[in-house]
């Protein structure tokens, strides 16, 4: 059996997979690798073929001890330095680890979120048939934490790709893209202008479950109260501030406040390596629906 | 009735009323659009997600099927009402009932004569949202939020009852407390307070 110890945990490392889906309607959050582009290339990286477990590590560092092995491992997302007993190894390709090498992935130089997967993937307790962390919720496993033991499962394994991963510096400004509503008619037009005009940033206080941003109010049309209703990953909710915030993969399943556009599912996942100040501008268009 | 836009996978559906939103909700679990992911219900809307922007079209002419055949010729399930025992202690009882112009009493006694549905879910997992048959009342939530409101709490707000399975904080009116099992993550179902379930509450002393 191969297992790896967490020698150095991180600031908060989560074991995340494809997420939760078909249970927000009891008002479970769908989770899950925010990044999903990283995590499937990760996946694909070292075969494996389902949603298995793999590491969200946020701006490192992190050192994990293998203990029996050889398996495969491949870093991927944020632009991180990766050492294999303290020789470097390329982000964005697969390199076997054996009984005893220590893998550290070091703080990112751009970005905010690598992802370790592993062949057969990290095997944890699955909530609701997933075994992402959901820290909001209390619910799947903990954050890691020194001295962890990271069993590897045996998730089957299908072909490994051997074309490696461009892990490109983070983008230090994001233009996403999105579909007006359901309540753009909540905002008046020069609301809704705002929102494409202004050069937003992204604040300090910004987590799993949203992004945070930062710039003016938007005028809204409709004051009264809107009755909660269902939201999605990528919906930009205008609370009573009048300021946006981008909902990520940890986002409650039903909100009380208008969302005025909801960005596409690519550009959500550009969203998990925003960093604090990071300019945000939004394009958005209307939908067929 | 009207389908909104809700980013290239979803559509969110807003009904006239909240038997309609039951109604639609009742026939998309029944029936449901090809590549369906979630089916969310809120108080008057329904969330559809599909599994990939190419799905949403088919997902959109499905639901517009269902309901050119008019929601009144779905039924309303008949439901078995779920007992759930209380004790009316409350902190927040006797200014509710002030607020009301009713004795505590009184208050307790209009709560435990309704018939509750589960509305929908959200705020926490199996947290309900639950409507009275005979409820006339919309209660304003405190004006500062708790920053805990212990498990098991049985509050008001909007025209609402709500149980929270977990500590939480929150804005909501407390006038009890339950020892009923609200939320078992290794259960199935995981929720006693479903979408759709009928709720009675029965008061205790101890």
């Amino acid at each position: 059996m191969t297992y790896f110890v967490v020698e150095m945990a991180g600031p908060r490392t989560l074991i995340e997979d494809a997420g939760r889906r078909g249970w927000a309607h009891l008002g479970i959050s769908g989770c899950g690798a925010w990044d999903r582009r990283a995590y499937q290339q990760g996946a694909r990286l070292v075969g494996n073929t389902a949603g298995l477990g793999c590491l969200e590590v946020l701006l490192g560092p992190i050192r994990l001890k293998c203990v029996g092995g050889p398996v495969l491992l491949a870093v991927t997302g944020a632009d991180a330095q990766v050492d294999l007993n303290g020789s470097p190894r390329p982000s964005g390709r697969g390199f076997l680890v054996t009984d005893g090498q220590t893998v550290t992935v070091g703080v990112p130089a751009t970005g905010l979120r690598s992802y370790v997967s592993i062949t057969g993937g990290i095997s944890a307790t699955p909530t609701f048939a997933s075994v992402s962390a959901d820290p909001t919720r209390g619910m799947g496993p903990a954050s890691l934490k020194t001295g962890d033991i990271l069993p590897i499962g045996d998730g089957l394994a299908g072909v490994i790709a051997t074309e490696p991963v461009d892990v490109a510096p983070a983008s230090q400004e994001l233009v996403l893209h999105g579909v007006w509503g359901p309540r753009d008619d909540w905002f008046t037009s020069a609301g809704q202008r705002s929102l494409e005009e202004t050069t937003w940033r992204v604040g300090e206080a910004s987590d799993r479950v949203g992004t945070r941003l930062v710039g003016p109010s938007l005028e809204r049309a409709v004051t009264g109260e809107l009755t909660s209703e269902p939201v999605v990953r990528g919906a930009i909710q205008v609370p009573t501030s009048g300021v946006p915030l981008i909902f990520g993969p940890d986002h409650p399943t039903t909100g009380g406040y208008p969302v005025i556009g909801v960005i596409d599912p690519d550009d959500a996942d550009r969203l998990a390596q925003a960093r604090a100040g990071v300019v945000v501008r939004f394009a958005m268009s209307h939908s067929d629906v | 009735m009207r389908l909104l836009p809700a980013g290239r996978t979803a559509v969110l559906v807003e009904l006239d009323d909240a038997g309609q939103r039951r109604r639609l909700h009742h026939a998309l679990s029944d029936h449901p659009a090809d590549g369906t992911v979630d089916l969310v219900p809120a108080q008057t809307t329904v969330l559809i997600q599909v599994e990939s922007a190419d799905l949403l079209p088919g997902a959109v002419a499905h639901i517009q099927d269902l309901l050119s055949g008019g929601l009144d010729a779905v039924e309303e399930r008949a439901r078995e009402p779920i007992p759930v025992s209380v004790r009316y202690d409350g902190l927040d009882l006797s200014d509710v009932a002030e607020l009301l112009e009713v004795t505590t009493d009184e208050l307790v006694k209009r709560h435990t004569d309704q018939l509750w549905t589960v509305e929908f879910a959200g705020f926490m997992p199996g947290f309900g949202y639950m409507s009275g048959s005979d409820w006339p009342y919309r209660i304003p939530r405190r004006s500062s939020p708790r920053t805990r409101i212990p498990p098991g709490s049985i509050a008001l707000a909007d025209g609402f009852t709500g149980a929270y399975p977990q500590a939480s904080p929150g804005g909501w009116q407390i006038i009890g407390t339950t020892d009923a099992k609200l939320w078992d993550e290794k259960a199935d179902p995981p929720a006693l307070l479903l979408p759709g379930a009928v709720i009675t509450f029965e008061a205790v002393t101890s």
